[in-house]
C-alpha cells in the first residue's frame, strides 16, 4: 500500500520558537535607514557660529599638527618621505576647508569672522603645501608660521564660542 | 605542561597582542585621547573585559560543542534571523576589511612615498597572495610579531612622563570635561565597539574548532583570552595616553592614520616613526586578513560548506573564493577614495549595532546543557555575560543617533 | 515515557551540519520531508538540503530560495548517526551534495598554490 506523501514542513513550528532575534532584525533595519538619511542630509551652505567654530577648530588642528611635523622635520626626527606625504594630507584637508569657507555665506553678524577664517585657511593650506617640499631653513620658518596660525585659529574659535 | 608547550602558548599569546589592535582601536583611542585626555581609559577596561568574557565563552562553547559560533547562530536563532545576522555581519566585515586595506595603503605610502591609489591594489594583492600561498601559522606569526612593533607606543607613553595620578583618575568613570556629553558618549560607544568587534569572536571560535580544542583545553582558552586581549588592551591605553599628552594641549584632532605615528616620532625620532608605521602596517594588515577570513567563515558555516584557514584552497574552494571575493569587494570600496578613517568610524559604529545579534546566541548556547554538559556558564560567567549583554543592547540602540547627533564625534 | 522516534530526532536536527561518510561538510539540514502526520504515525522520509528547501523558512528564506536551484533530497536511510552533527553513510558526491565545492574546485585548482 502506498503511503500518502503529503509534505508537511515542521520548520514553521520550530522557527516560531527560535524567533528570539526578530525585534533586533527590525532595529537593525531602522538603524540603516536612519543612517542613510542622516548622512545624506546636507548641513547647508549658510554657516552659523557653531559651524564656523567647528571650522576654526579643524584649521587649528591642521596648523598645530603641521607645526609639530615641521618642528620634527627641522630636528631630523621625521623622515623626508613621511614629512612630504603627511604634510600633503594636511594641506589637502586645509584646502578643502578653505574652499568651503570661500563658497559659504554667513549671518551678517558673522561675516567678519568668516572672512578672517577664509584668509587664515588660505595661509595655512599654503604653508602646509610648502612644508611638503621645504628645505630645513624653510621648515624652521614654517614651524613658527604654523604655530602662529594655530594660535590665531584658536583665538577666532574662542571668540565664536 | 612541557617547556615546548609553554613556549608555544607564549608565542601564540604574543602574536595575539600584535593582532589585537586594528584600525578601529587606532582611530578611536587616538581621537578619544586627543579630545578627552585620560578620561576615557575606564572605557577601554570595560571593553577589554567584555571581549575577554565573550571570547572565553565562545571558545568554551566551540571547544565543548566542536562547533564554531556562526554555525550555532543559525541553529539557535533559526534560518531567517541567522540569515539577517549573516547579512549584517558581512556588511560590517566588508566595511572593516576595506578600512584596514586603506590603512595598509596609507602606511605603505608614508613609508615609501608611492601614490596611495597605486598602493591600494598592491596591498590587496600582497595580502591575498600571502593568504593563498602561505600556511596560516606563518601569516599569524609574521603579522602578529611585526604588529608587536606597536609596543613603541607603550614605551613612548612612559617616556612622555604623564601625570600618573591623572592617568589613574582616568580609570574611574566620572564627570568629564573638554567636550560635550554627546561627544563623550559617542566615544564611549566607539571605544567599546572597537574593543568588542564581532569578527574577532568568529575568527577565534573557528580557530578553536580547527585546532581541535576540546574540554581539556578550557584552561588554555581562558588564559589565551585573558592574557592575549588583556595585554593587547595595554596598547589601547598607550595610544590614548600618548594622544592625550601630545595632541590635546595643541588642539590636534587626529583625522589621519599617520597622526598617531607623529606622536612616536616626536618622542623617539626616525626609529620610533619607522617602528610605529611598521607596527600599524602589520597590525592593520593582519586585521584585514582576519576580517576577510571571518566573512568567509560566516558564509561557509551558515551554509554548511567545507572551511578552514589551514585547508588548502582546493579542499575548501567556496570558502577560499569567499575571502578572495571579500578582498576584491573591499578593494572596490577603497578605490572609491572614501577616507579610510571615516570608513573605520562607520564600520565600528555599525558593528556595535550588530553586536547583540552576535552575542545573544553565544550566551544562550553557553547556558544550554544539551550543548555544554557540565561546562555551562557558572554564576560569574552568567553575571558578566548578562551584564555585558545589557551594555551591548544599550550601546547598540545609542550608536547611530550618537553618530548623527555628534557628526561623527566632531561635536 | 514515550519512546524517542525518528521524527523526534529529525525535528531536533533542523539547521544542523551535515557531514558525509568521508568526514567532509556537505550542507545543512534545511528542511525535512515527513509523511503520515495526519494519520498519527509520522515517518521521516528525507532531508532537504539547499535551494528551494529554504522556501518554507520565512521571508528571507523565500528570497534566498529564488536565487538558488533545486534542493537535494537525501533519504533518511542515508543517515548514519546523529550527534552534534548529522553524519551520512556515503560520500557527498554519491548523494549529489557539495556540487558547489566540486564545481568551484575545478577553477581553484588552476590557480598556483591551491
Amino acid at each position: 500500500m502506498d503511503v500518502p506523501r503529503r509534505r508537511r514542513s515542521p520548520v514553521l513550528i520550530l522557527e516560531h520558537s527560535k524567533r528570539v532575534a526578530l525585534p533586533l532584525k527590525r532595529m537593525l533595519g531602522l538603524a540603516v535607514i536612519l543612517t542613510l538619511v542622516g548622512t545624506g542630509c546636507d548641513g547647508g551652505r549658510q554657516l552659523g557660529a557653531k559651524e564656523l567654530l567647528q571650522q576654526s577648530k579643524s584649521l587649528q588642528s591642521e596648523a598645530a599638527e603641521g607645526a609639530l611635523l615641521a618642528e620634527d622635520a627641522v630636528s631630523g626626527k621625521a623622515t623626508s618621505i613621511y614629512t612630504r606625504e603627511h604634510a600633503f594630507e594636511l594641506y589637502r584637508a586645509a584646502s578643502e576647508i578653505e574652499a568651503s569657507l570661500k563658497a559659504a555665506v554667513s549671518e551678517p553678524a558673522l561675516e567678519l569672522e568668516l572672512g578672517k577664517l577664509a584668509v587664515l585657511a588660505n595661509q595655512i593650506s599654503a604653508d602646509l603645501k610648502r612644508l611638503s617640499s621645504a628645505s630645513t631653513v624653510e621648515q624652521r620658518i614654517l614651524t613658527r608660521e604654523l604655530h602662529k596660525a594655530a594660535q590665531a585659529s584658536q583665538k577666532l574659535g574662542e571668540g565664536l564660542a | 605542561m612541557s617547556l615546548k608547550n609553554i613556549l608555544a602558548v607564549a608565542l601564540g599569546i604574543f602574536s595575539a597582542i600584535g593582532g589585537f589592535v586594528d584600525i578601529g582601536d587606532l582611530v578611536f583611542n587616538t581621537q578619544a585621547g586627543a579630545t578627552f585626555g585620560f578620561q576615557l581609559l575606564w572605557v577601554v577596561v570595560v571593553g577589554v573585559l567584555g571581549i575577554i568574557v565573550y571570547s572565553e565563552m565562545c571558545g568554551r562553547v566551540s571547544a565543548v560543542s566542536e562547533r564554531p559560533v556562526f554555525d550555532l547562530v543559525r541553529e539557535r536563532t533559526g534560518f531567517g534571523a541567522g540569515l539577517a545576522t549573516l547579512v549584517a555581519s558581512e556588511v560590517v566585515n566588508l566595511m572593516t576589511c576595506a578600512a584596514e586595506i586603506g590603512g595598509v595603503a596609507i602606511c605603505l605610502q608614508l613609508l615609501s612615498g608611492l601614490p596611495y591609489r597605486v598602493l591600494i591594489p598592491l596591498a590587496v594583492i600582497g595580502l591575498a597572495v600571502s593568504s593563498w600561498v602561505l600556511p596560516f601559522r606563518w601569516i599569524e606569526r609574521v603579522f602578529g610579531y611585526l604588529g608587536l612593533c606597536l609596543l613603541v607606543f607603550a614605551v613612548a607613553a612612559i617616556k612622555l612622563h604623564p601625570d600618573w595620578s591623572q592617568v589613574a583618575h582616568g580609570f574611574i568613570p566620572g564627570s568629564h570635561s573638554g567636550g560635550s556629553l554627546m561627544v563623550y558618549l559617542y566615544f564611549v560607544v566607539g571605544l567599546l565597539g572597537a574593543a568588542m568587534t564581532p569578527y574577532e569572536v568568529y575568527f577565534y571560535s573557528s580557530g578553536v574548532v580547527e585546532d581541535h580544542w576540546g574540554p581539556k583545553d578550557l584552561g588554555l582558552n581562558k588564559v589565551t583570552a585573558m592574557i592575549g586581549y588583556g595585554l593587547g588592551g595595554f596598547l589601547s591605553f598607550a595610544l590614548m595616553i600618548v594622544s592625550a599628552i601630545l595632541f590635546l594641549p595643541s588642539g590636534i584632532s587626529p583625522q589621519f592614520l599617520g597622526t598617531p605615528a607623529l606622536a612616536v616620532e616626536h618622542t623617539f625620532g626616525q626609529v620610533g616613526l619607522l617602528l610605529a608605521l611598521v607596527g600599524i602596517l602589520f597590525a592593520v594588515g593582519g586585521a584585514a586578513i582576519e576580517t576577510s577570513f571571518a566573512g568567509a567563515y560566516n558564509l561557509a558555516q551558515f551554509f554548511g560548506w567545507n572551511w578552514g584557514k589551514k585547508a588548502r584552497p582546493a579542499r575548501a574552494p567556496r570558502f577560499a573564493l569567499s575571502w578572495v571575493v571579500i578582498f576584491a569587494l573591499a578593494l572596490l570600496v577603497v578605490m572609491t577614495g572614501y577616507d579610510p578613517v571615516k570608513l573605520t568610524e562607520y564600520s565600528v559604529i555599525f558593528s556595535v549595532v550588530a553586536l547583540p545579534l552576535t552575542y545573544l546566541p553565544i550566551l544562550l548556547v553557553a547556558n544550554d546543557h544539551s550543548y555544554m554538559g557540565a561546562h555551562v556558564n557558572g554564576k560569574l560567567a552568567n553575571f558578566l555575560g548578562v551584564l555585558y549583554f545589557i551594555v551591548i543592547l544599550v550601546i547598540a540602540v545609542a550608536a547611530i543617533p550618537l553618530l548623527l547627533l555628534t557628526n561623527g564625534g566632531q561635536g | 515515557m514515550r519512546k524517542v522516534t525518528d521524527v523526534d530526532i529529525a525535528l531536533s536536527i533542523l539547521d544542523h551540519q551535515l557531514v558525509d561518510g568521508d568526514g567532509r561538510n556537505c550542507g545543512k539540514v534545511d528542511d525535512l520531508e515527513i509523511v503520515g502526520l495526519d494519520g498519527g504515525s509520522p515517518e521521516v522520509v528525507e532531508i532537504l538540503v539547499g535551494g528551494n528547501a529554504w522556501r518554507s523558512r520565512g521571508l528571507l528564506g523565500r528570497l534566498a530560495a529564488r536565487l538558488s536551484g533545486d534542493a537535494v533530497h537525501v533519504p533518511w536511510l542515508e543517515v548514519d548517526a546523529v550527534t552534534s552533527v548529522v553524519t551520512l553513510k556515503r560520500p557527498a558526491a554519491e548523494l549529489r551534495l557539495n556540487r558547489g565545492d566540486a564545481r568551484w574546485a575545478r577553477l581553484v585548482r588552476k590557480v598556483p598554490g591551491s
